[in-house]
């Protein structure tokens, strides 16, 4: 077309720009904060030391090992697992606080909305607490279980707010919070009258990465790839979603259909990070906020943007609860608030400025 | 029965025992522009749901291109059919860019677009609706006129032969009523499309539509032109209103004037 409209057009195709230049960004974070929090801890490694302690256990990299054995065991056998596990939940629950923003139309929404995280715990913590073993033929249980937990959870709130094949989403909401009560409570109460000494599930249910070992962040990966695939796979639609019902329909959206796999799909994910991780807050809902003001509300960048900040967050979050009382821990819940707190009053401050009200 | 006709025959629709749509026939020729008036509540926006395939009749065919768009899936119909919605609400933080392009989801994948993706009928769109300005502001920033434009060229993105408007004018002032009825009028003009539109404003539908249709209670009679749909008797049994009706000084056709009830 004719010159008027050249500047439109230009943003135009600056919005069609394929969103790698913000997913390098974000990759760059995450292994930036990697490297930085593997070098912290009791003992302080340097961060080039680290780097090639991790770089030598790729396979094809061969690098001459001057460096104590201490050292490779706390970096690769303690660290470096403890730092993946946190930036995989961390993920998880980012991007599914993005997709449940999206599918429930409402930006409060997040992996505890809906009972999906408590439905989750109160399955992990009646296996930890019983007889059951957690572990058979070599694989681990709690996240099957948990993800039964989250699913009955998501069940009894869709069930409730379903009328006539209909979805109504502020029901869902609603039934979803109370059913996030009930299951803290029986939480809570079986967790005092099991044992004794509650602090291994009271630990765990506060959130929080501290057993090492390679096995927890592995554990997540079978649920975590394929999961996000299809979450992100799914994010133009999910973009037509975030209308109403009726609108998505006339754009030829399987709503019923569309609806179910997503919250399926971030319900599962959500149940991987819960065994793993116990209780998380905030991550959830801050990040999926952070990447929809910095790089607006297409879940095209916005899904996978949350899904790296997420994991950034975690991770930096996770090097202070170790560090920042070391050798005590806190609960990286706990850190999550206290950083992540501020920080979104911050970014929701800046957004008041720019007119882009959420 | 001529195929590129929309034909819909014996449409009847009831919420529970309360019966909204009752045997509605009707046909819709390409490049006309079938206007339904009605009181509220006479069944309006539940024709124009029922055409989009969001409520599914008790019975009836809706039939086009020999084929009976009841029976398709969301995204084959999407294909065949558009609506302008009544309801104007986006989440506000889109932006006109990204709703307009949202006019293509019938035609993408998981993976990969369907072949016929075209993205340029985004940028037509955009261009038949004078958008292309407003491109990259976000819906926050317009104003109701602007919204409704922005719907409209979102179905245009859609390419669909078939068109739904459900009270395209409604809460919007003279200026951009008229704006959003020569849009509508000038891409008919066109596209040639198959368009539907619910209005309240008897004497604009006499000035845009070429036929008219009464919805009375859920039944339609047979639609005709403006001057024979918009008669005092048919007023007064469809609206139970008194009204005056004159000529329009230049076009000629119906102007309906409202008389005080006692």
């Amino acid at each position: 077309m004719a010159a008027p409209h050249t500047t439109a057009q230009k943003r135009i195709m600056s919005f069609n720009k394929p969103i790698w230049k913000q997913i390098s960004v974000g990759i760059s974070l995450v292994i930036m904060a990697t490297a930085l929090s593997a070098t912290q801890g009791s003992v302080d490694i340097p961060l080039v030391t680290t780097t090639r302690i991790s770089l030598s256990h790729l396979p094809f990299v061969d690098i001459n090992k001057d460096w104590p054995n201490s050292w490779e065991t706390i970096i690769w056998d303690v660290r470096l697992p403890r730092v993946i596990a946190a930036g995989l939940v961390g993920a998880s629950l980012a991007l599914a606080g993005g997709a449940y923003q999206g599918i429930f139309r409402n930006p409060l929404a997040d992996p505890y909305l809906i009972g999906v995280a408590s439905g989750a715990g109160l399955a992990a913590t009646i296996v930890i607490i019983s007889p059951i073993p957690t572990t058979l033929a070599g694989i681990n249980l709690l996240p099957p279980i948990a993800f039964m937990g989250a699913i009955c959870a998501v069940s009894i709130s869709y069930g409730l707010s379903s009328i006539g094949g209909e979805i109504s989403v502020t029901t869902l909401v609603l039934s979803g919070v109370a059913i996030t009560f009930l299951a803290s409570a029986t939480t809570t109460f079986l967790m005092l009258q099991s044992s004794p000494d509650v602090r291994p599930v009271l630990s765990w249910l506060l959130g929080g990465i501290s057993s090492a070992g390679w096995q927890k962040g592995l554990w997540l990966i079978p649920y975590i790839l394929p999961c996000s695939i299809i979450i992100i796979a799914y994010a133009r639609k999910l973009n037509v979603l975030m209308l109403d019902d009726n609108q998505a329909w006339q754009l030829g959206i399987d709503v019923k259909r569309v609806r179910l796999i997503l919250i399926i799909t971030a319900s599962l994910i959500t149940a991987a990070a819960v065994s793993v991780s116990g209780m998380i807050g905030f991550i959830g809902l801050m990040a999926p906020h952070a990447a929809r003001i910095i790089w607006g509300a297409d879940n095209r960048s916005l899904l996978p943007m949350s899904f790296l900040i997420g994991g950034f967050l975690l991770i930096i979050a996770d090097m202070f609860a170790r560090t920042i009382l070391s050798p005590q821990e806190i609960p990286v819940g706990v850190v999550t608030a206290f950083l992540g707190a501020p920080f979104f009053l911050y970014i929701l401050m800046k957004s008041r400025l720019t007119n882009r009200h959420y | 029965m001529e195929k590129t006709l929309l034909n819909i025959n014996d449409i009847s629709f009831s919420y529970g025992t309360n019966q909204i749509l009752k045997n509605i026939s009707v046909s819709v020729k390409p490049g006309e522009i079938l206007g339904i008036i009605g009181a509220n509540g006479s069944g309006k926006s539940t024709l124009i749901n029922v055409i989009s395939g969001v409520l599914k009749p008790n019975s009836g065919t809706i039939e086009y291109l020999g084929e009976n768009i009841l029976k398709c899936g969301p995204q084959e119909r999407a294909r065949l059919v558009s609506v302008v919605p009544q309801s104007r609400y986006i989440p506000p933080y889109f932006t006109v860019y990204e709703v307009i392009s949202m006019g293509r989801t019938p035609y993408i994948g998981l993976f990969r677009n369907a072949d016929n993706y075209s993205p340029e009928m985004i940028e037509m769109a955009m261009e038949y609706t004078n958008t292309t300005d407003i491109s990259s502001k976000i819906l926050n920033e317009l104003s109701e006129g602007q919204i409704q434009k922005v719907l409209i060229a979102r179905s245009l993105a859609q390419n669909s032969p078939i068109t739904l408007l459900d009270e395209p004018t409604s809460s919007l002032d003279v200026s951009h009523q008229i704006d959003i009825l020569d849009t509508i009028k000038t891409v008919q003009e066109k596209n040639k499309g198959i368009i539907l539109l619910s209005i309240h404003d008897l004497t604009l539908a006499a000035q845009y539509c070429d036929r008219i249709g009464l919805l009375q209670n859920g039944s339609m009679k047979r639609p005709g032109v403006p001057t024979e749909v918009l008669t005092n008797e048919n007023i007064m049994s469809g609206y139970g209103a008194k009204v005056h009706i004159m000529e329009h000084p230049s076009s000629g056709l119906p102007v309906v004037i409202p008389i005080s009830g006692k």
